[in-house]
């Protein structure tokens, strides 16, 4: 997490085909936990025993809706991404963020009083944009 | 009046206002158990002594000037520096100092256009005197942001069968 700067990294098992299968994921809020409740010494525990599980994924169809919906009920600020059964990457509550808040066409479809004609085209595109734009891939 | 566009908003309307604050004297292991106690990701770091996850709002308006943050990214930074690290650390060594503040007044464009910039989630609001009065974050900022959204693509009929759509965000 240091070294390439990012807040979290997948745990994957390696199945018999040498395949990749994201079984948990370490967060900075688990390290935080980890040291809130337990000690210092736990911080060399196994990976197994101390990730997050199971992982909460969204699939590469979803909506920027779906994605923050999701971040919101289960409060947690990272997804992985799935594409079938496959992981293709991460998304975070900081690139949606980014994504609306340094695009003028969602932004000014935000907050006026009347709905404007062709505001939720605008906004469907968006959500198409931005997940092909904004996720980390591996 | 309704505001003509959400970004005009000021900060103070939608800031929270109780922020989870902790003494300069105060170790690493204390705010990690802050944070996992609180289920929060930071606690902004007072220059007064004030015992632990006491609320600003509640407190004494005096010497409420934070001196800096320390978020979850901080603390796991310095677990990952293993030969240095030490759960009983002091805050002041692992938090960040140069900390970025909005004003309560500050319009949303303000505070969305600074988390841009420095690339943070997070930004105490303080006042001309320099205390602090509360925190914005990014998540309240996607939370306005998904209700605008909302409001625009139902339109009025679900507000008007009591249909709580700030609640389809919120935590169950």
């Amino acid at each position: 997490m240091l070294k390439n700067d990012i807040g979290c990294v997948i745990v994957v098992e390696i199945d018999n085909n040498g395949g990749l299968k994201p079984v948990g994921i370490i967060t900075e809020r688990d390290v935080v936990r980890i040291l809130g409740i337990l000690d210092a010494t736990s911080l060399h525990l196994p990976l197994r025993e101390i990730m997050s599980k199971p992982l909460v994924t969204i699939s590469i169809t979803g909506s920027i809706k779906d994605a923050i919906q999701t971040m919101h009920r289960n409060n947690i600020r990272h997804l992985v991404l799935i594409d079938k059964e496959t992981m293709v990457g991460v998304i975070t509550d900081k690139d949606i963020f980014k994504a609306i808040t340094s695009n003028q066409t969602a932004m000014s479809c935000l907050g006026s009083v009347e709905p404007i004609a062709g505001q939720k085209v605008a906004y469907e595109q968006f959500t198409e944009y931005w997940f092909r734009d904004f996720l980390h891939k591996q | 009046m309704m505001p003509e566009s959400i970004k005009e908003i000021t900060i103070s309307g939608f800031m929270t206002k109780e922020v989870k604050t902790i003494s300069e004297n105060e170790t690493l292991k204390e705010a990690s158990k802050l944070m996992y106690d609180e289920n929060i990701g930071s606690v902004v770091i007072l220059r007064k002594a004030a015992s632990a996850g006491e609320n600003v709002a509640s407190n004494n308006k005096q010497n409420q000037a934070p001196v800096g943050i320390l978020t979850e990214r901080d603390i796991a930074r310095m677990v990952g520096f293993s030969s240095k690290f030490a759960a009983d650390t002091n805050v002041t060594e692992v938090m960040s100092k140069q900390l970025k503040t909005v004003s309560p007044s500050a319009h949303l464009k303000d505070a969305i256009a600074l988390m841009n910039q420095e690339n943070i989630r997070r930004l105490p609001v303080v006042d001309y005197q320099g205390d602090m009065v509360g925190i914005i974050t990014a998540k309240d900022i996607l939370k306005i942001i998904m209700k605008g959204f909302m409001e625009n693509e139902k339109g009025q009929e679900l507000k008007s069968e009591g249909f709580d759509l700030l609640g389809l965000l919120g935590a169950e």
